[in-house]
C-alpha cells in the first residue's frame, strides 16, 4: 500500500506530508526550547545581584563554533541544491563537509570547552580574615607574575590594602555588598594534603588527565561545608582531603574597574569585561598555593551545580548538542549506500528527505544563534 | 490511492518495500505487534489504556480503603503489598502487616493520578480512539507516517514501563503529588521521583510523535470531497487536541529536564537559596533557583492537559448522540469555532491554578478573567450537545446512555469549577475535597463515560460483534449511580473544609479524639462521609465486573452484526467492511456531503451517509 502525497505534494495543500510533519515537529522544539529559554529569563532576573556567574564563558571559543554552525547551515543547502541538479556527487561533497563542520561543532563543545570548565574551580571561604590572608598572598608577595601587574592594581585599589580608605565598613573593604570571603578565587587543583594515622600530611600531585593541557587537574571534585555538618560525603570527605593545593588564575577579577563602577558589587566579573579566564589563553598558572580545608566554604569546578547560571548552560548547550549529534546520525545515513538506492528508486522521495533534513538543521542552527548571545554575551 | 481489497492487498503490493506492514501473510508480530496500521494500532493503545485504568482504579480502591478505616490492613491486597512492595528510605516496609503507611498513600496518590491522566485517558480518548477512528473518518488508508505512529506506541509502552518499575525500587514510587512541585520534588529522597520524570520524557515523546502523526494526516490525507468543513465533527475534536499536545507537552518536558538535573546534577534550578537541610543547616546547593519556574512550567501543560482529556470525549459524544437522536449535530461549525477558540484560550489559564502562590492582584486578574471567557466555549459546545436531542428519536442504547449521561455529569464538573477560577473563591477551595470533586466529575463520569460510550459504540466495527446490552446498561447504571456516590459527598467535605492528600482521611487533623477542640475540626457528619465515599468505591468496582466480562466474552461470543453499519451512521467510518482490513476502504471514498445528514427531508432512509452521490437538494 502506497499512502498517497509522500513525494507528490497534496495539490489544495501545496505540500508532501513529510514538510507538514518536520514544521509541526519544529513547532514542538520551539516550544521545548522556549520553555528552556523562559527558565533563563525568570532565573536571571531573579538573580542575585553579582551571582549570574557567565562572565566565565571564553567568547571567541563560542564565537568559532557559531562559525562553524553557520557554514555547515551553508553546506547542506548546497547539498539539496546539488541533489536538486541530479548531482550525487556533489551532494555527497556537500553532505560530509555539512557532517564535518558538525562534528567538529561537538568536538569543541564536548571535548574542549565542557571539560576546560569542569576542571576550573573556585573557591570561597569562612572567614574574611582567611580570605583576606589567600588574596593578600595570591596578589601582594608576587604569586601572581609580571604580566598580572593590572591585577594586582586592582586588587589593591579595591582591598585597599593600605588602609587609606576610611569609608569602607570594616570587612567589606571595597567589595561594597560582596563580603571578601565570598569574592570566589579561581584556579586549578593541582595537588592536596591527606594526614595519615600519626597525624602526618602526605602530598599527592594531581595530574593532567590524559596528558592533555585543558582536561588539566582534578575533575569536578566538590566541597561543601555545609556538607560536613549534614554528613553528606562529597570528594573532600571520600578522599580524606585536609588542604587542597591552587594554582590561580584571575577569572572573577574585572580587567578594566574605572569602567565598570558598579562591578565592585559583583561576586563575578561581568561578561563584557573580557577577562580570559580560563588560564590558558595566553595566561600561564600561577605559583600554586595551599588552602586549609577548614577554610574553604565551597569549592566547586564550574559544573551545573556550581551556580545556577552553569546549570542553564549545561542544560542548553546539552539538549542542543544532543540535537547536533541526532543531525550527524542522520546525515550519515544519508551518505550510506542503503540511501543511495533509495535515491536511484525515487529521486524525488529521496530530495524531499534531504529538504527535510535541512530544514531541521537551519532549526539546530538557529537555536545556537540564540544560545551564544545569551550564554556568552549578553 | 489506490483501491485495495483484503485478498488481493498481499498478493499485489508485495513489490513494494517501502511498505511492508500489515498484510495477511505476515509474521504474527509484524502483524499485532510490531504493526503500523493504525487499526492495530488503535488497538494496543486501548487495551494498555484499559489495563491502566484498571490499575490506576485499584490504587484508588486501596486509599479509599485508607480513608474509610485509617490504619486497618487492607483486606487481600495488603497481604500482597507487604510481599511485593519495597521499603521506604529509614527501611521500613511501605505496607506493614498490610497496613497503608502514609509514605505508600503519597506514593499511590501521585500514582493514581499519573496512571488515570497520562497512561489511561489520554491515550485511550486521544491515542486509541484517534488512531482506530480519525483515519477511517476522513477517509485515509492510513495515518500519514505509519513508523513514526508505531514509534509513538513503542514510546509509550516504553513510559508506562517505567511507571511501572517505579513501584518497585528500593524506596518506592514518586510520593510528591502528581503535580510533582518542587522544592519537594526536588529534595524527596526516593529515586521514583527520578523514574517518573523519565517515564513522562517518554510519554511526553510519544506524545510528540501522535500529535505530529494527527495533525499531519488530518491536512494531508483526507479523501476526494473531504474538505474541512465536511469532516466529522470529532476529527475536528482530535484536531485541537492534537494542537494542544504538539505545543502544551514540550514545556513540560523542559521542566522535567531540569527538575532531573536537580535531581542528578545537584543543580538549583527549582531551589531557592537558603533551603533547610536537617536543622539549622542550609543545604550544600548553590541556590538561586525558583520553585515557582516549575509551576508555572507544569500548568502550562497542566491547563491545556484538561482539555485533552476532554475533547476528544466531547467529540465522540457528538459522534454517538447525533447518530442515536437521528438529527444533525445542531450547530456543528459553531461548535467548531467553540473548539478552535477553546483550544486557543487553553493556553492562557494556566495559573488559575497558582492563586495561592502570592501572585499579584493584575496577574490573578487577567488568569481569572481569561477563565470566565474559557467557560463560554464550553458552554456552547455542551448547549449545542443539547439542542441537538431537540425533537430527535433517541435510540437508547448503552453507547447512547453513556454519552446522554455525560452531558450533565460534564456540567457539574464545569459548572463547579467556576468559582474555583475566582481568585477569592479558590482561596477557601483550594486544595480541599471540592477540587478533587470538580476535576473528577469533569473527567470521571465525563471523558471515562464518554470513552466508554465510543467502546460500546465501535465495538461492532473493531470485532465484528455487539457487546451485550442487556449487561451494558446494568453497567451504566451501575456505573451511573456510584460515580454520583462517590464524588458528591466530595463536594460536601471540601466546603466543610477537609483537606486533599490527607492519608488517614482527616482523622488525626480534626482530632476527634479531643472533643475540646473545636477550631479548624472536621464534624464526625463530614468524617462519616469518607465511609459512604469508600463504599461506593467499591459498589463502582462491582459494577465494572460485567463491564470486563463483557467485553472479553463478546469478542468471540457477541451477537454478530448483520451489515457493516449497524448504526445506520453516515460518516465514513462505518463504510468500510468490518473489521476494516489493510487499507481500510474497499475503494477509494468518495464524499459528497455533510457529515450528519440525519432524517433528511425528501431522502428514502433516515440517514445519507457523506458517500452518498444521490442527495436530494437539502439547500
Amino acid at each position: 500500500m502506497e499512502l498517497p502525497y509522500n513525494s507528490k505534494p497534496r495539490p489544495d495543500t501545496g505540500l508532501y506530508n513529510g514538510k507538514v510533519g518536520i514544521w509541526l515537529f519544529l513547532a514542538s522544539e520551539i516550544m521545548l526550547f522556549g520553555g528552556l529559554f523562559s527558565a533563563y529569563l525568570l532565573l536571571r532576573v531573579g538573580a542575585d545581584d553579582g551571582n549570574w556567574s557567565m562572565g566565565l564563558m571564553t567568547k571567541w571559543v563560542g564565537a568559532f563554533n557559531t562559525f562553524i554552525l553557520i557554514a555547515s547551515s551553508a553546506t547542506v543547502v548546497l547539498a539539496w541544491v546539488c541533489l536538486k541538479l541530479k548531482d550525487w556527487a556533489g551532494f555527497r561533497f556537500w553532505k560530509w563537509w555539512t557532517v564535518g563542520f558538525a562534528a567538529t561543532f561537538l568536538i569543541v563543545k564536548w571535548g574542549y570547552e565542557w571539560p576546560a570548565k569542569f576542571t576550573h574551580y573556585d573557591i570561597t571561604f569562612t572567614s574574611n580574615q582567611q580570605a583576606e590572608k589567600v588574596f593578600a598572598d595570591v596578589f601582594d608577595k608576587g604569586s601572581y607574575n609580571d604580566c598580572e601587574e593590572d591585577h594586582r592594581k586592582i586588587w589593591n585599589e579595591r582591598y585597599d590594602a593600605d588602609g587609606e580608605n576610611k569609608d569602607i565598613p570594616e570587612g567589606k573593604k571595597a567589595w561594597g555588598k560582596v563580603d571578601i570571603k565570598d569574592k570566589p578565587l579561581d584556579g586549578h587543583v593541582v595537588g592536596y594534603y591527606t594526614e595519615n594515622e600519626q597525624g602526618e600530611r602526605q602530598h599527592h600531585k594531581v595530574e593532567a588527565a590524559f596528558g592533555i593541557s585543558f582536561w588539566s587537574h582534578a575533575f569536578a571534585w566538590r566541597y561543601d561545608a555545609r556538607n560536613t555538618v549534614l554528613g553528606i560525603t562529597d570528594t573532600f570527605s571520600e578522599k580524606g582531603i585536609v588542604a587542597v593545593e591552587i594554582a590561580p588564575t584571575h577569572g572573577v577579577w574585572d580587567a578594566h574597574p574605572e569602567e565598570e563602577a558598579s562591578a565592585a558589587n559583583r561576586r563575578y566579573a561581568e561578561a563584557d569585561n573580557d577577562t580570559g579566564h580560563d588560564g590558558h589563553a595566553g595566561h600561564g598558572h600561577h605559583k600554586a598555593i595551599t588552602i586549609e580545608t577548614s577554610q574553604i566554604s565551597r569549592l566547586s569546578s564550574y559544573e551545573p551545580a556550581h551556580s545556577t547560571f552553569f546549570a542553564v548552560y549545561y542544560t542548553l548547550t546539552g539538549l542542543h548538542a544532543l540535537h547536533v549529534f541526532g543531525g550527524i546520525l542522520v546525515m550519515l545515513y544519508h551518505l550510506l549506500p542503503i540511501s543511495q538506492r533509495v535515491y536511484e528508486s525515487d529521486p524525488e522521495r529521496f530530495t524531499n528527505r534531504i529538504e527535510i533534513t535541512g530544514l531541521f538543521w537551519h532549526f539546530v542552527d538557529l537555536v545556537w544563534i540564540f544560545l551564544f548571545p545569551i550564554l556568552y554575551l549578553l | 490511492m489506490e483501491t485495495t481489497t483484503q485478498s488481493d492487498v498481499s498478493h499485489e503490493d508485495h513489490h513494494d518495500a517501502h511498505e511492508d506492514h500489515g498484510h495477511g501473510n505476515q509474521h504474527f508480530l509484524t502483524k499485532y505487534v510490531f504493526s503500523s496500521d493504525h487499526k492495530v494500532i488503535g488497538i494496543q493503545y486501548g487495551v494498555t489504556s484499559l489495563l491502566f485504568l484498571l490499575i490506576g482504579f485499584l490504587l484508588i480502591m486501596c486509599m479509599r480503603w485508607q480513608l474509610a478505616k485509617p490504619g486497618e490492613p487492607i483486606p487481600i491486597a495488603g497481604a500482597l503489598l507487604e510481599h511485593v512492595y519495597a521499603n521506604n528510605n529509614s527501611g521500613e516496609p511501605v505496607f506493614k502487616d498490610g497496613v497503608m503507611s502514609a509514605d505508600g498513600y503519597n506514593q499511590f496518590g501521585v500514582m493514581h493520578g499519573t496512571i488515570m491522566v497520562f497512561l489511561a485517558v489520554v491515550p485511550l480518548g486521544f491515542a486509541a480512539f484517534g488512531n482506530y477512528v480519525v483515519p477511517l473518518q476522513i477517509g485515509a488508508p492510513d495515518m500519514c507516517f505509519p513508523r513514526v505512529n508505531m514509534a509513538s506506541y513503542w514510546c509509550f509502552f516504553a513510559g508506562c514501563v517505567v511507571m511501572t518499575v517505579s513501584f518497585f525500587i528500593p524506596g518506592g514510587a514518586a510520593a510528591a503529588g502528581w503535580t510533582a512541585y518542587s522544592p519537594l520534588a526536588t529534595l524527596i529522597p526516593t529515586d521514583g521521583q527520578s523514574y517518573w520524570l523519565i517515564g513522562m520524557v517518554l510519554l511526553i515523546t510519544s506524545s510528540l510523535l501522535g500529535a505530529v502523526n494527527f495533525i499531519a494526516t488530518i491536512i494531508q490525507m483526507r479523501a476526494p470531497g473531504m474538505t474541512w468543513f465536511r469532516m466529522p465533527f470529532f476529527v475536528w475534536a482530535q484536531f485541537v487536541t492534537a494542537f494542544l499536545l504538539l505545543l502544551a507537552f514540550p514545556p513540560l518536558e523542559a521542566a522535567g529536564i531540569m527538575q532531573l538535573m536537580d535531581r542528578v546534577c545537584d543543580t538549583s534550578f527549582f531551589l531557592p537559596s537558603g533551603v533547610f537541610g536537617a536543622g539549622s543547616t542550609t543545604m550544600a546547593v548553590s541556590g538561586g533557583g525558583n520553585p515557582l519556574l516549575w509551576q508555572h512550567l507544569f500548568w502550562f501543560l497542566g491547563h491545556p492537559e484538561v482539555y485533552v482529556l476532554i475533547l476528544p470525549a466531547i467529540g465522540m459524544v457528538g459522534e454517538i448522540l447525533s447518530n442515536s437522536a437521528r438529527r444533525p449535530l445542531w450547530g456543528y461549525k459553531l461548535m467548531i469555532g467553540a473548539v478552535l477558540v477553546l483550544g486557543f484560550l487553553s493556553f492562557i489559564v494556566w495559573a488559575h491554578h497558582m492563586y495561592l502562590t502570592g501572585m499579584s492582584g493584575k496577574v490573578a486578574t487577567f488568569f481569572q478573567t481569561t477563565t470566565m471567557i474559557i467557560s463560554i466555549p464550553s458552554v456552547i459546545l455542551l448547549t449545542c450537545l443539547f439542542i441537538t436531542l431537540w425533537k430527535g428519536s433517541i435510540r437508547f442504547t448503552t453507547a447512547s446512555l453513556f454519552a446522554l449521561a455525560f452531558l450533565p455529569m460534564f456540567g457539574i464538573g464545569g459548572l463547579t469549577g467556576l468559582p474555583l477560577g475566582l481568585s477569592f473563591a479558590d482561596l477557601h477551595l483550594h486544595d480541599s475535597y471540592y477540587v478533587i470533586a470538580h476535576f473528577h466529575y469533569v473527567v470521571a463520569p465525563g471523558s471515562i463515560f464518554a470513552l466508554f460510550a465510543g467502546i460500546y459504540f465501535w465495538y461492532p466495527k473493531m470485532t465484528g460483534r455487539k457487546m451485550n446490552e442487556y449487561w451494558g446498561r446494568v453497567h451504566f447504571w451501575g456505573s451511573l449511580i456510584f460515580m454520583n456516590i462517590i464524588f458528591m459527598p466530595m463536594f460536601i467535605q471540601g466546603f466543610a473544609g477537609m483537606s486533599r492528600r490527607m492519608s488517614d482521611g482527616g482523622a488525626t487533623y480534626s482530632l476527634l479524639q479531643n472533643p475540646d477542640v473545636t477550631s479548624g475540626a472536621l464534624s464526625e457528619l463530614i468524617m462519616k462521609l469518607n465511609d459512604y465515599i469508600s463504599m461506593g468505591a467499591f459498589g463502582m468496582a462491582l459494577i465494572q465486573i460485567p463491564f470486563i466480562v463483557n467485553f472479553f466474552y463478546s469478542i468471540q461470543n457477541g451477537e454478530k452484526v448483520s451489515s457493516d453499519n449497524p448504526h445506520e451512521a453516515t460518516t465514513l467510518d462505518w463504510q468500510t467492511p468490518t473489521p476494516p482490513p489493510h487499507g481500510n476502504f474497499l475503494e477509494e471514498p468518495k464524499v459528497y456531503g455533510a457529515p450528519y445528514e440525519y432524517s433528511v427531508p425528501g431522502a428514502n432512509k433516515d440517514y445519507l451517509p457523506q458517500t452518498e452521490p444521490n442527495r436530494p437538494n437539502t439547500a
